[in-house]
Parts: structure tokens; sequence; C-alpha cells
């Protein structure tokens, strides 16, 4: 069973130095753009993990791609599912309620503006002075890690980091691994067993 | 800095660090990084800041002082050192002369009597201390958080005190490490911009100095040290000076008190600036002369460690900008004077035949060794360490200093401390990192650090706009209301020209040095 886990990043706060080089590699990747450097970078800064600094601790966190998602569980319009093992929202579905926003016990979601080109997408809204006409406003959705799913070299965050702090978790690789190593330290103890 | 960066990798169980007003994961990441990487190896760390900075999530000893009591502090350690027998014996009778007035200065500074002043639970400076006395080694690392204060050169001095005490100098692992805040803010000082030297801390004031200088450059140096620059708007409010020639420099938002600075820019009566964009200060000039930028330029950078590295040109100059060098050398020429200079290593060889510390090192060295100055002569391989046998004045010197406050205390009108500082997406006062559209993204404006104690009292949001107030000007931007800051202290940039942080600064400064008091002054907040 549990090799269908999801994989997720987590990140070493014992390693982090609260750069953000993970926000802005986020947000390049997320942003179409084949900028090599941010200063060419077209579209704003839209990470999908957010570098926490309180006095105690200096840590990204992000979407842990739950076994039981509650963002999708409680989407009204069936815009988050899961694909290929990860907890994926669909932009073009998204009619940008929030309530996966307050279902998400690690705030790994928020409400992102759709840029094409470098240009943000907009729709047409209800005017509020008058409700019988109609105003533009950019096109919002839920914006949430992915994984970097169509990015060849896997999460640009865990690429980026220059302290190795961040990594992709293999939940059931890594119980595997620990499994072997504890299993190995019985190697030399075994003798003595009565 | 006294030692090298590398050093930091060699440090694991038994070597301590001991960071002293430098945020350095923020302002140094490199280097900040190999900190914690050495901690995780088992180094000790004590940090001294009056913020929670990420480096002091990580330290072993964290002491949270009151911006600019470094004094006070740096003596308790020290009278903790002597008192518990902590001290290198042989180190301070071979290497060093005033042990015994310095002694006898810290006496009273025990770590009750601090507290009164530093607010650090003197407990916590006995840790401090017993750490920095029983480690192996002991390597201090400082920045601007000891210099800009108005008791700078004390505190500087103090700290090279307690490296004295433990012997904590001319080894490796140790050292008084100031972490220089700019690619070649080293280099530039190497170069004889300070006031008082020529090239190579040449002083000035040396008459045999004079005559080499004299001699290769064929002018008559005057014996005359130069001005620092607080005595330069001075001058200019007398009407003593007349032009000012900035170059690579931005005090409409760099200096503190910018109101008066503007007063002065405006008053004088010819500002050339050159700079690679129309920074706040360029836009007060009467002429500005397009620099080119790191990358359309051949030439050095020395850094932090005194390395001296070469940089070489990757794009020709964009538009009508020119390497300094040539800008310089056409001034010259316009000044009459012939001197002929074909490229960036010609003016090399002249520095190296000037500058005794830069003599062993060329072009053609630098392309395949790392040479760290002073490097005397072609065969030498560069000085990874300074003051290993002797110290650069023969025998090193205690200098203690009795606390003295800082030039502007909380009052009733202005009941918080100001504190000023940097973040790792802007570069000092932005005019590079704020037209970087990716950097400014990730930290579009300034959020003023503000305790929720504080938050509270004057009905702050998180996030909310406020208008800072000192008894010089005011600002307004968002606040940030965070434990970073402790209850009664603020914390602001200087790299957001909207919201300009040294509008608010003091201009008070150390009277030895001049470097002003960025660090402490009186403020009031409101929400807007």
């Amino acid at each position: 069973m549990s090799s269908s886990l999801s994989n997720f990043i987590a990140a070493d706060s014992e390693k982090c130095i609260g750069c953000k080089l993970c926000e802005i590699a986020c947000s390049q990747a997320h942003s179409g753009s084949t900028a090599f450097t941010v200063g060419a970078l077209t579209s704003p800064i839209l990470p999908r993990l957010y570098v926490v600094q309180t006095p105690e601790i200096t840590v990204p966190v992000q979407c842990r791609h739950c076994e039981d998602a509650p963002c999708a569980n409680c989407c009204p319009v069936s815009a988050i599912s899961r694909k290929n093992g990860a907890i994926i929202v669909e932009n073009k579905l998204c009619v940008g309620c929030k309530t996966c926003m307050l279902a998400c016990p690690f705030g790994a979601i928020e409400l992102l503006p759709v840029y094409e080109n470098g240009k943000p997408v907009m729709q047409p809204v209800l005017c509020e002075e008058n409700e019988t006409s109609v105003d533009e406003a950019p096109m919002l959705f839920a914006g949430k890690c992915d994984l970097c799913m169509d990015r060849a070299k896997g999460p640009a965050c865990v690429e980026i980091c220059p302290e190795k702090a961040l990594s992709l978790i293999d939940p059931a690789r890594m119980k595997r691994d620990r499994n072997i190593k504890a299993a190995m330290s019985f190697l030399n103890t075994s003798q003595n067993f009565s | 800095m006294s030692n090298s960066i590398d050093e930091l990798d060699l440090m694991g169980t038994g070597n301590a660090i001991f960071t002293i007003g430098s945020n350095t994961t923020e302002c140094h990441p490199i280097i900040g990084m190999r900190m914690m990487e050495a901690v995780q190896r088992g180094t000790k760390l004590i940090v001294a800041d009056p913020r929670a900075i990420t480096l002091a999530q990580h330290a072993d000893v964290w002491l949270q002082l009151k911006p600019g009591t470094d004094v006070a502090l740096l003596n308790s350690i020290a009278n903790v050192l002597i008192n518990e027998g902590m001290i290198d014996e042989n180190f301070i009778s071979t290497r060093t002369e005033g042990f015994e007035a310095a002694r006898d200065l810290v006496v009273c500074y025990t770590p009750e009597f601090a507290e009164t002043i530093t607010t650090v639970p003197a407990q916590k400076v006995y840790e401090a201390a017993r750490i920095i006395g029983s480690s192996k080694t002991t390597a201090t690392y400082y920045t601007m958080g000891i210099t800009q204060h108005t008791s700078g050169v004390d505190n500087v001095r103090s700290v090279a005190n307690i490296a004295m005490l433990t012997g904590n100098m001319g080894k490796p692992l140790t050292g008084v490490n100031p972490l220089r805040g700019q690619n070649n803010v080293q280099g530039s000082c190497d170069m004889g911009t300070l006031p008082n030297v020529f090239p190579g801390y040449q002083k000035i004031n040396l008459p045999e100095v004079r005559k080499k200088f004299s001699e290769a450059w064929s002018v008559e140096i005057p014996a005359t040290e130069g001005l620092k620059l607080p005595e330069v708007f001075e001058g200019i409010e007398k009407g003593e000076i007349k032009g000012l020639f900035v170059l690579g420099e931005n005090p409409m938002r760099s200096d503190p008190d910018i109101t008066h600075i503007k007063h002065c820019l405006e008053a004088i009566d010819f500002l050339v600036v050159q700079d690679i964009f129309l920074t706040e200060t360029a836009e007060l000039a009467d002429v500005v002369l397009p620099g080119a930028s790191f990358a359309e330029k051949d030439g050095t950078f020395s850094s932090t460690e005194r390395r001296v590295q070469l940089v070489r040109k990757a794009i020709a100059p964009i538009g009508n900008s020119k390497p300094d060098w040539q800008i310089l050398v056409e001034l010259l020429s316009r000044m009459g004077i012939s001197k002929e200079y074909s490229s960036p290593e010609d003016i090399f060889e002249e520095i190296r035949s000037l500058t005794p510390s830069y003599c062993g090192i060329s072009y053609a060295r630098l392309e395949t060794e790392h040479l760290q100055w002073p490097c005397p002569s072609e065969n030498h391989q560069g000085t990874p360490i300074l003051h290993v046998d002797k110290f650069a004045r023969g025998i090193g010197v205690f200098l203690a200093a009795e606390y003295r406050d800082p030039a502007e205390l909380p009052d009733e009108d202005y009941p918080l401390i100001l504190t000023t500082g940097r973040i790792t997406t802007h570069y000092h006062t932005g005019t590079m990192s704020r037209r970087c559209w990716g950097l400014d993204g990730a930290r579009p404006e300034e959020m003023v650090e503000v305790n929720p104690a504080d938050a509270n009292s004057y009905n702050i949001e998180d996030g909310g706009y406020i208008v800072v107030t000192s008894r010089r000007g005011e600002l307004r931007a968002r606040a940030q209301v965070t434990d970073r800051v402790p209850e009664g202290l603020i914390f602001t940039t200087f790299h957001f020209s909207e919201s300009p942080g040294n509008i608010l600064t003091n201009s008070a400064a150390d009277p030895i040095t001049g470097t002003p008091e960025f660090k402490v002054c009186s403020a009031k907040i409101r929400s807007d």
C-alpha cells in the first residue's frame, strides 16, 4: 500500500538561511518563461512556496500533497485532484472561491493571478457600482506546489537551493531505506541474542 | 579580515564562532551558509544581535543586546575571561602591551553590571565567555553593527581585546574578521580612497611616502589629510567646498539624514556624478558621467579576505558608457596631466610599483593563482592570515574603552529605538537590485519590523501602512509585526527610494572615523 504514497517537498530548517532563492526559482519555473536570469523575467514573482521567518525558525513551507487532501475533498467544482501521485489544481476549472485556502492546514494555497506571455489574463466581472454593466479583473486561480511535474529537471526549488535544504521526499522509499539501515544495525549484535 | 573565509570549512567540534553586529545569513549569505555548516559539524556559535536574526536561531548562545551597547557587552565578556583565568597569558606577555590598563578598566564591567546597560542576562555572558575561553579557537566576525555607531572605534577595539586576551590572532580558525559589504570596498580602501592614506595604507603624513608618490606622478602632493564624509558636507554648508565628484556612490539614499544631504547637494556650485544608473544623487548633478558595469570592463576586485581577483569584460560598454578608468584618464588629460595609461593592467603595474603589499601581484599570476595581500614579491604566495608572528604595528595594544551612550536616545517625543540594516533580496540603495524585475518582485517594498506589543500600543496592523518619524524626517511604509525585534525597537532597511530609511537616521558620527550612527536613533510610529 505504502508504495503509492505521494511525494512531497520538505526543507531542513537546520540548513535554511532564508535567502528566498527557492521562491524566485519557483516563480520562474511556473512563469512559462525561458529567461535565464531573474533580471529577464517579465511576469511578477508568484511563488508557490513561502519562506517563513519567525524569531524561532527560518524555513520554506509548501504543499504536502496529503493522502486525504482536504483541498481536493472540498473543492466545489472538482478543480483539485490527484494526478501521478501529486495533488494538482486545474487552473481553468478554478473559480477562486477560496474554500481550499480555508481547508489547507499548511497555508500552502494562495490565489494567484493567471499570467500568459508576461501579461495578466483578464476576465469579465460584474461592476461594483452598477450591477448591469461588466468590468474586467485579473483571473485568479488556487496556486500551489505541483512538484514541477512538467519540468525535466524536477522541482526547481530543490535544484536551486544553495544549502541543499530542500529535498523531494519519497516517503515509501525513505521508509524502506530506514528499515534497511535499522536492519543493518543488528549485524554485529545478533551474536549476543540469547 | 585578518583570516580567510575558507577556514570556516575547517571548523568543527572544539572550535567556536563569535558573530557580533552581523546578520550574516542575510547580508553575506555565502559566508552565513558556511557558518551554519560549521555549526552542524559541532562548532559552537555565539551571536550578539538585537534582532532574532536567522543565525541567532542556530546559536549556542544568543546575546540579545540593546542597540549601541556593544562596548559594555564586550567588556563584560573580557571581565569574565580575566576573572575565570581563561586568558592566553603567553600571548598577552609576548605579543601585546597595555593589558594591565585594560584589565583595570573592565574590572567593573561584571556581567551583572553590564546587564543594566545591555539588558543581556548575566548568565548568558558567562556562557558566551566560557565558550570563547575554552574553545581551541574562536574566530570573531563583525560588520556594520559594530562600526556604524558613535562608539564604532571603541567597539572594534573591544572586539580586538577579546581576540588578544584569548590568543585568537595570527592562527588558523581565529582572527578579527570584518565582513566587507560590497565586492570591491576592500579594494577601494586598498587604493587609498581614505582621506589619510595612499594606496596600500601608506600614511600621507610620512615625507618619504609623499616623496615617492610625488615623483611617480610628477606633481607636488600636499601633506594635509583629506576630508572625511561628514566633513565634506560640513564644508559644503560653510561654503568652503564648491564642487563634488561622486563615483559609484548614492549619498542621497546611503548617507544619514538625507534631507540635509539634499540641501547640501542642491547648494553646491558644481556636482558631478559617475554611475551606471541615474541614481537619486545623479538626478541632482550638473554633469552625469555614465560608467560601465562590472560586465563591461576589465580590472580587479579585492574581496573581504584581501583576495585580489581579475574581472574580465563580457560585453562592450552599452551606449555612451565607459569604464571608470577611461573616464578618469580623459579627465586627467583635460586637466593637463599627461600621464598615459593604455589598459587596466597598465594601471595595475603602477599600483604594484608604488604599493608594497601589492608588489608581488601581477595579472599573469592572477590568471592561475589565488593571492591575498600582503604579497610583497613575485615569489611570495600571499598572506591568508595576518599578524602571524607579530602585529602589523609590531606589538598589539589593548585599548579598552568605557561605555558611552549612543548620540540619540529614546524620550517622550520619540520613544522607540530605530535601527537600520539590509535584506538579502536588495543591494545597498537598490540602484541595481530594484531595477531587476525578479529581485524587486521578491521584495517590492519596505516592511518595517515592529514588535507585537508596540503594534498593539500604536494600533498597527501586520501589513498595514505606518508613518515612521524621527527628528529629521518621516517615511511611509508597510509594517511587519514580528517578534524578530524586541519591544521598543523598530527596524527598517535603506533599500527603498520611496520609503528611504536614511531620511530618519542620525548623522552623529564616530569622532575618529567619521562613520555615522546608522544603527541607533530615536523614532515614533503611527498607523496611516
